[in-house]
């Protein structure tokens, strides 16, 4: 008899939990969830720890969270994120489509997502997108590209992750401008996922094909840094010329240098800063929000290279 | 027995309740597919952005010569009634138009001389960029699944207006020409209006010289 009671008891107790389903917050202090696509890379560090700082500046609990790439891995924060109840998300996805259901959940659990620097293929999932004009950054990279290499050549690009809208955003913003100068021919395409050392392999490898090229175009600076060791182990520096995107501090460096010949500047940390401050807006009551918010991102070359080092 | 099997099937049922109610199943396909009314021909917006909604935008562009007094006594009037911009940037675009004389030629621009006075720059091999979407304030952002959608739309205009308005001109235009156009520049607005404009004519007249 007794068995059966603590038996029926723990029935109710699972149900009143489940039919619940609130997760406990840990305080009542505002809590923003900063979900970033991976931490390997340092680009996405900066973005990552502006978001948080600008969050907690604002008043806000503000926890990171690294999808590593993994769109389950990102699902599973956004289980967790749903569940403990979070006022937002500042959110860098990690694939355009993919992530869109995540976004969603959240927003019919009432959680509000700003995406910031990466977009997904949604007019309404999140409440705004802040992202960095990564085609209009290529178009002037392109001119510059065309103007550096006399409207003629044959070049290599080494593409980012291919799941990622940034990758084509920038290359198709490259190829409309390059495309348009027939003596100037790709010869070889092909992925690095963003990654230097993937970079510097597949860059040896293509020189191997190719070992006559006068360009390459990179989708991020982390692999034009990976291309650029690669010609240079091949001993082509002075012959080859590197195109990057990002404006990573040692892609500056290399520009001063003359070892880069150029690369767009980002500003991740506006980005991250202005999605914390208008999910504050959000919470605090204002809707009315641009599906996305693009940031203008700036033409770096050794002309003007010095304004953005210290 | 029997009670013991209903009191069972009971809590077999509450427990198959409570994992019922602890779920949410959806469609993985349900956000990601996207319905093919709702695919995006370039083509076509372009072609109703030109035919139909940017000749009024043209009628109303800002004459450069009074635009160019206004930037000397009033900048900050110049951008807030004349120019506009997208998103977070210092880039902002006009629609300006004038008449003047084609003082050179060279393999990228004409030159002109505005009213005599304001020097200028035609272009007319590097068409590229936002401007001529941008300075007319008349597509929205938000009507767009993602930026690619956005963006094809300044290639095709660029492209249009590359080859119906552009090389024709190019391949007409001699120096000593006078030309009158309608066309789209941007400005960086930190670094103030330059000495000389580069604008991609979106209309121009020739009237050849002497």
């Amino acid at each position: 008899m007794r068995i059966s009671y603590i038996y029926y008891l723990l029935i109710i107790l699972m149900m009143t939990s489940s039919l619940s389903c609130s997760g406990a917050r840990e305080s009542e202090t505002g809590q923003m969830a900063v979900v970033i696509s991976t931490l390997n890379n340092p680009w996405f560090v900066v973005l990552a720890e502006s978001a948080a700082a600008k969050a907690r500046e604002l008043g806000y609990r503000a926890v990171i969270y690294d999808s590593q790439n993994s769109s389950a891995r990102e699902s599973e924060h956004f289980d967790n994120i749903i569940t403990m109840r979070y006022d937002a998300i500042l959110f860098n996805p990690t694939d355009a489509d993919g992530s869109v259901l995540n976004v969603t959940r959240a927003r019919d659990a009432g959680i509000p997502t700003f995406c910031m620097d990466r977009e997904i293929n949604s007019r309404d999932a999140a409440v705004t997108q802040l992202l960095s004009d990564n085609f209009t950054g290529c178009v002037k990279l392109g001119k510059y590209f065309v103007r550096e290499m006399n409207q003629q050549g044959k070049y290599v690009e080494i593409l980012g992750l291919v799941g990622d809208n940034n990758t084509w955003n920038r290359s198709r913003g490259f190829h409309s401008v390059v495309d348009e100068f027939p003596d100037l021919v790709m010869v070889a395409q092909q992925s690095a996922d963003f990654d230097r050392n993937r970079a510097m392999e597949v860059m040896e490898s293509i020189l191997q094909a190719n070992p006559d090229i006068d360009a390459v175009f990179c989708g991020n600076d982390a692999m034009a840094l990976g291309a650029y060791q690669a010609i240079l182990s091949a001993g082509k520096a002075d012959q080859i010329k590197v195109f990057g995107f990002d404006g990573a501090y040692d892609a500056l460096r290399s520009i001063e240098n003359n070892r880069i010949s150029a690369t767009v500047m980002q500003f991740p940390v506006l980005m991250a800063e202005k999605s914390a401050v208008l999910a504050d807006e959000y919470i605090n009551g204002r809707r009315d929000f641009d599906s996305r918010t693009p940031v203008e991102v700036v033409l770096v070359t050794p002309d003007n290279v010095s304004e953005f080092l210290d | 027995m029997k009670r013991i099997a209903i009191k069972y099937s009971a809590g077999l049922l509450l427990f198959l309740l409570i994992i019922f109610l602890s779920l949410d199943i959806q469609r993985l396909d349900r956000e990601i597919t996207r319905p093919l009314s709702e695919m995006f021909v370039v083509e076509e917006y372009v072609a109703d952005l030109w035919t139909n909604q940017l000749p009024e935008v043209f009628s109303d562009a800002a004459e450069l010569s009074y635009l160019m007094g206004l930037f000397n006594d009033d900048p900050e009037a110049a951008f807030d009634r004349y120019s506009n911009k997208l998103g977070i940037s210092n880039t902002y675009y006009f629609y300006v138009s004038g008449s003047g004389t084609v003082d050179d030629i060279d393999e990228t621009v004409v030159y002109v001389t505005v009213d005599g006075t304001i020097p200028v720059e035609l272009e007319t091999v590097y068409v590229f960029g936002n401007a001529i979407r941008d300075a007319s304030d008349i597509v929205d952002i938000n009507e767009f699944l993602n930026m690619m959608d956005f963006n094809m739309i300044s290639v095709h205009l660029n492209r249009k207006v590359k080859s119906e308005v552009i090389d024709p001109f190019r391949r007409e235009v001699q120096p000593g020409d006078v030309v009158s156009f309608i066309g789209a520049t941007e400005i960086h607005r930190p670094e103030g209006v330059p000495e000389r404009l580069n604008i991609i004519p979106v209309q121009i007249n020739i009237s050849h010289g002497n």
